[in-house]
Order: structure tokens, then C-alpha cells, then sequence
């Protein structure tokens, strides 16, 4: 039996409308439903930081939210930093040009933790950074090509910052 | 089953530890309260978040202990979800905020088909993870008793990276007296035994004493206070090793609490 709920978001600036069951997370609407897959699941217990998005401008991990909560929501994804097409975000040139990624799995939700960082603290410190990727394993390339990244971005946010 | 923050819920379902017949989403209800400063307590509603704990500066100032102790848990996006009241109801071994509400003597207001009720921490928190309701009752905030403005309060904790679940942590408050000596203290530790415990015999032996001459807390001094717990032993610290933190936490939140307070 499957008793699907109507809920409706704003994904990435695009007004949807959906129906998912009450059990579902919101990283399986997502995914699954919506077809958005680079919102990874890691740990899906919250440990891994992969699926992390923002939820009203808020940062959090799509794995321990069920997607009904989200209903009349802004969710904004990886997906949304550089749409198909347009350039990458600054903030992902900047990744790319430290080579602050490996294997990549990882990524999405750091991306969107720094968006959420770089959003309250335009010139955030090495501590600052530190401290947010805390909240993401990342088992291939380690961190440090990740904080110069974000280091040399240094307040100038640059054209296509979204 | 209500459903807050659900960051210790959630992964709870995810791994189907639980299967509840009914889960609550508590979270578009508007009449829990927010966070109300009175005279004398701080009351912070169902569905005030860690990171709201964080960033209220009514918190940072009159409940300083609060703000020290929520810091150290998860990272933003766990904070911007986990409830204070979610995690005194879950009431993991590990976790801050239940140590500061042993500290403080919270008490929770408590709704349910019998009526309002209010319930101190120290009734409520019955064992890890099963807090003392009857079927149907939910708690719709905590308060917290404020101290003076001139009391210090420490925190300490040891982990096995920062904002881990604490292997062994410590509140302290104190205020002293015109001679700087200790005149009302408050200790305990978490982490260590299965629910967070006061150290009222180690309490007993501070007050009185000169916060410029205090004598290094060591493990016989607490071993009273830890005598008749368990000690946790897990794959994350052996129980040894749990009863060697005690003291260090203790000390290290004591000597904070000293130097803050004037």
C-alpha cells in the first residue's frame, strides 16, 4: 500500500509539484523522484555530509529529513550552482582550479556547506573553513585543496556567484 | 512517535531500529514557545534549534553554560535541524545538552491527555534513551534556572574529533564571594556513566576554597561521586580510559568556570 502525499517546492528557482510518500527523505525525492542525483547518500545517518543541502537558505542533510517536510520549501542543490550548459560557479572554478577534488563523490555537499559558509562570512578564516568541512568525510584527496580553494576566493565572489 | 529535529530519529528509522505505528511531524505546530528570557529562567520551546541556541544572544549572555555546551555538538546543518528538547528526550549517554540540564536542574513542561505537568530533569531522565512520559505526553519546552550574572561556567569535553559524541564532558558553574572564595558550585560530568551525574561530594569539597588557590581535582577526589555508576566501556573508549577523563573534564570545566566568574 502506498498512500502518496502532494507537496510542492521551489527547486533551484523552479516551482514544483509532487506527490511522495510520508516515509520518503527528502535526498529520495531528490534523486529518485525528481531525478536531481547530485545530492549523494553516504552514511544516510547524517555522518558523511554528501547529501547536504539548503532547505530555506539553511543547511542540511537531505538523508535526515523526510521530503514532506519540505513541502512549500526552497531547496536549493548542487544542480543549481551551474546549471547544464552555463559555466560552473565560481566557487566550483575555484574548486577545479585547486584540484580540491578527487573521486568527486563527496563534493556536492561540501559545495553547498561552503555556499552556506561564503553566504554569512564573505571572507571566512582557515579556522572558519575548517570548521564547516568538519561536517563532510571526504577519503580521497584530504582537505587542504579545499580551504586554499576557498582561501583564494578571498571575498570576491566574481561574477555567476549565486 | 513526534518527529522535531529527527536527527537522532531519523537515522533510528533509517536503520530500522524502530518501526512506530505513527510518527508526529511537530514541526508547522506554532504555539510551542520560542526562546523567552524571564526573570530568574530561560524557557526555549520544542522546536528551538541547536544553531538557534548558538546565534541568540539572549542565550550567549545569561546562559553562557548552554552556549559553551551546544557548540560542541555536530556540525551547522545537524544543528540546523536538532531540537534542545529533541535531545533531552532522546537522552543519549554522550549528549551535552542533557549534561547542562543535569547541571542547571532543568525542569520540562509537559502536556498530555492528563493535563499539563512540569518534570525535573533529574525525575524525567528515568534511563538512557527512555525518558519518563506516560503514552500521549509530549514535552513543549524546557527551562532553564539562570544564575547570577557574576557566576563563571565552564565546559569541558574530549572527543575523538571536535563535535564527535563526547567520550567524557564537563559543566561547571560557580560563583564566588567577595574574597574569591567559592561560594556556590555546581559540577557534573556526562559522557562517562549511562545518564550524566552531579558530583555533589566533590561540590561539597570546593565550596569554601580559594578559586586562587584550588587544589588539582584528581581521581580519588570524584571516585565518591562515580562510585556505584556504571562506567561506560565501548568500541570508542574502554571504561578505564572513561574514569581516567572524569577528573581531567571536571578540572578543566571547574578552572573555567573559576576564571569567567567575577
Amino acid at each position: 500500500m502506498t498512500n502518496r502525499i502532494p507537496m510542492s517546492l521551489q527547486l533551484n528557482g523552479r516551482s514544483l509539484n509532487v506527490a511522495i510518500e510520508a516515509r520518503e527523505a527528502l535526498a529520495d525525492l531528490l534523486r529518485d523522484h525528481l531525478g536531481h542525483t547530485g545530492t549523494h547518500i553516504g552514511s544516510q545517518q547524517g555522518h558523511c555530509g554528501a547529501c547536504t543541502v539548503l532547505v530555506d537558505g539553511n543547511s542540511v542533510r537531505a538523508c535526515l529529513m523526510l521530503a514532506v517536510q519540505a513541502n512549500g520549501s526552497i531547496v536549493d542543490t548542487v544542480e543549481g550552482l551551474a546549471p547544464a550548459g552555463e559555466p560552473l560557479h565560481p566557487l566550483q572554478q575555484a574548486l577545479r582550479a585547486h584540484h580540491a577534488l578527487q573521486c568527486g563523490f563527496c563534493t556536492p555537499g561540501i559545495e553547498m556547506t561552503l555556499i552556506d559558509l561564503l553566504k554569512r562570512q564573505a571572507s571566512p578564516t582557515e579556522a572558519d573553513i575548517r570548521a564547516a568541512l568538519a561536517g563532510h568525510l571526504c577519503r580521497c584527496t584530504g582537505y587542504q585543496n579545499l580551504i586554499e580553494a576557498v582561501l583564494s576566493l578571498d571575498g570576491n565572489k566574481g561574477p555567476g556567484w549565486r | 512517535m513526534p518527529l522535531a529535529g529527527g536527527q537522532s530519529l531519523m537515522p533510528t528509522l533509517i536503520a530500522r531500529a524502530i518501526a512506530p505505528g505513527a510518527i508526529v511531524d511537530l514541526n508547522r505546530i506554532q504555539d510551542f514557545p520560542d526562546v523567552e528570557l524571564e526573570p530568574g529562567r530561560l524557557r526555549t520551546g520544542a522546536l528551538v534549534r541547536m544553531q538557534q541556541v548558538i546565534d541568540h544572544p539572549d542565550i550567549a549572555q545569561n546562559l553562557p553554560l548552554l552556549h559553551q555546551a551546544v557548540s560542541h555538538i555536530g556540525h551547522r546543518a545537524i544543528r540546523n535541524r536538532g531540537t534542545l528538547v529533541g535531545s533531552l528526550c532522546q537522552l543519549d549517554p554522550w549528549a551535552e545538552v542533557p549534561l547542562v540540564a543535569c547541571a542547571l536542574e532543568a525542569s520540562l513542561l509537559i502536556t498530555g491527555p492528563s493535563g499539563p505537568r512540569q518534570a525535573r530533569f533529574s525525575e524525567f531522565a528515568a534511563a538512557p534513551n527512555r525518558p519518563l512520559l506516560a503514552p500521549g505526553e509530549l514535552v513543549v519546552a524546557a527551562d532553564w534556572p539562570l544564575w547570577r550574572p557574576e557566576h563563571g561556567a565552564g565546559f569541558s569535553e574530549v572527543a575523538r574529533r571536535p563535535n564527535d559524541p563526547a567520550l567524557a564532558c564537563a559543566a561547571a558553574l560557580i560563583l564566588l564571594d567577595e574574597n574569591r572564595h567559592i561560594q556556590r558550585v555546581v559540577l557534573a560530568i556526562g559522557g562517562v556513566c549511562p545518564l550524566p551525574i552531579r558530583c555533589h561530594q566533590l561540590e561539597a569539597l570546593l565550596v569554601g576554597k580559594s578559586a586562587d588557590d584550588l587544589r588539582a581535582i584528581t581521581t580519588d577526589m570524584i571516585e565518591a561521586d562515580l562510585s556505584g555508576h556504571v562506567i561506560r566501556d565501548d568500541a570508542l573508549a574502554d571504561a578505564a580510559y572513561r574514569r581516567h577523563l572524569a577528573p581531567i573534564v571536571a578540572a578543566r570545566a571547574v578552572e573555567q568556570a573559576v576564571s569567567r566568574a567575577r
